[in-house]
């Protein structure tokens, strides 16, 4: 699988990140002010504009070989937006995108700690564990976190895991009646092309969760709700076929990459 | 049910400095004497919002990024609620194609959009 990669320190991008959204709609006026509109879906594109700052040599490296391996423009790749969450429909667990454990129960409409109604709440009637999870199209070898809101009736404890092909990690973490914000991060020693981020509910317990997140980076950024569209973006291009940089002094450089995706 | 421009987090829509304009559309008909006629094109001004926004998170960027994108740009409609009279408009659009916003750093998001008033 071809990805963009990330840096050693796990960071995809560095401050500041532009992005622009696309749409491309047709438009006829009429006289008195009323529009006619032709929308064009096919057209719409995400652009992001990467800046870079004190390069160490090791990291030039690798953004000039991945640029090499693409031969700019030509090559598509795997991009994750460092600006949105990788897991689709977060606030709705019940959709396809969310595999669970056939007999964990779901009760969507619960308080969430941002004084919405969009946490869930999953049951476990059985005397075996349970989990619910997704998996993304993406390199299991990166670094990521996964992070969650959760609250338990009775303290108990739940457990987050990233798994991708045979590697896998996972931690257990408390749980109790206030939301607490949990997160998993790391890295897997795998080749695997895909990767799943998953909580396991305890046999016999309830937990409520909300904000389901994963983010190509090493901890958990501001919770980033999601639809139907996650931050994969699997037919990403370079915009332009030069790689251009400066070199401000030893073992700092700095350069600027423009990414399109449809 | 029509959408509705998402809300910051302190539930604002726009910050300041804020835009507003009315549009009229005049047809002036100009004779070889130096006067004129003229028609009333609209019915009534379209009004037209600019909302700058400043200081946000990552995830009110993303509320904005989500709603410009269900609304395919120009394409659909919307209702906004004016910033000015706390009355809600129940036909508008963004009159962009293009939405750019950065974050500089963390809660340090910018990006501005244009709300225009649709004739129904």
């Amino acid at each position: 699988m071809l990805a963009f990669p990330q840096l050693p320190s796990g960071a995809t991008a560095q401050f500041p990140i532009k992005k622009r959204c696309v749409q491309r709609t047709i438009v006829n006026t009429l006289t008195d002010g009323h529009t006619v509109t032709l929308a064009d879906p096919g057209a719409a594109l995400s652009q992001w504009h990467l800046t870079y700052q004190n390069l160490a040599d090791a990291e030039l490296d690798i953004l000039q070989q991945f640029f090499a391996t693409c031969e700019g423009q030509l090559t598509a790749f795997t991009f994750l937006d460092p600006l949105a969450n990788l897991l689709a429909w977060s606030e709705a667990l019940d959709q396809a995108v969310w595999e669970a454990s056939t007999l964990l129960q779901m009760t969507a409409g619960i308080a969430d700690p941002t004084g919405g109604s969009a946490a869930t709440r999953l049951t476990n009637p059985t005397g075996v564990d349970l989990t619910l999870q997704q998996t993304i199209n993406a390199p299991g070898w990166f670094t990521y976190c996964f992070s969650l809101y959760v609250r338990s009736q009775d303290d108990t404890s739940v457990s987050l895991f990233l798994q991708g092909g045979t590697a896998s990690t996972s931690r257990s973490y408390a749980s109790s009646t206030a939301w607490n914000r949990i997160q998993l991060g790391g890295s897997l020693n795998t080749t695997a092309v895909s990767l799943s981020a998953g909580v396991v509910i305890p046999a016999g317990q309830a937990v409520d969760v909300f904000g389901l997140q994963l983010e190509p980076q090493p901890a958990a950024s501001i919770y980033k709700r999601s639809l139907s569209a996650s931050g994969v973006y699997a037919n990403a291009h370079f915009g332009a076929d030069a790689f251009a940089y400066t070199t401000s002094g030893p073992n700092s450089h700095n350069c600027v990459v423009t990414i399109t995706a449809h | 049910m029509p959408a509705t421009f998402p809300t910051l987090k302190t539930g604002a829509v726009t910050q300041y400095p804020a835009t507003k304009s009315k549009q009229y559309s005049s047809f002036v008909l100009r004779f070889l004497d130096g006067s004129d006629q003229r028609y009333r094109d609209y019915s009534a001004p379209l009004r037209r919002w600019t909302i700058r926004l400043d200081m946000l998170d990552e995830a009110e960027l993303g509320a904005l990024d989500q709603f410009f994108n269900s609304q395919q740009g120009r394409f659909e409609t919307f209702s906004f609620l004016d910033p000015w009279t706390q009355s809600t408009i129940p036909s508008c659009s963004v009159q962009q194609d293009v939405l750019d916003y950065e974050l500089s750093g963390e809660m340090r998001g910018s990006t501005s959009l244009v709300v225009v008033e649709n004739r129904v």
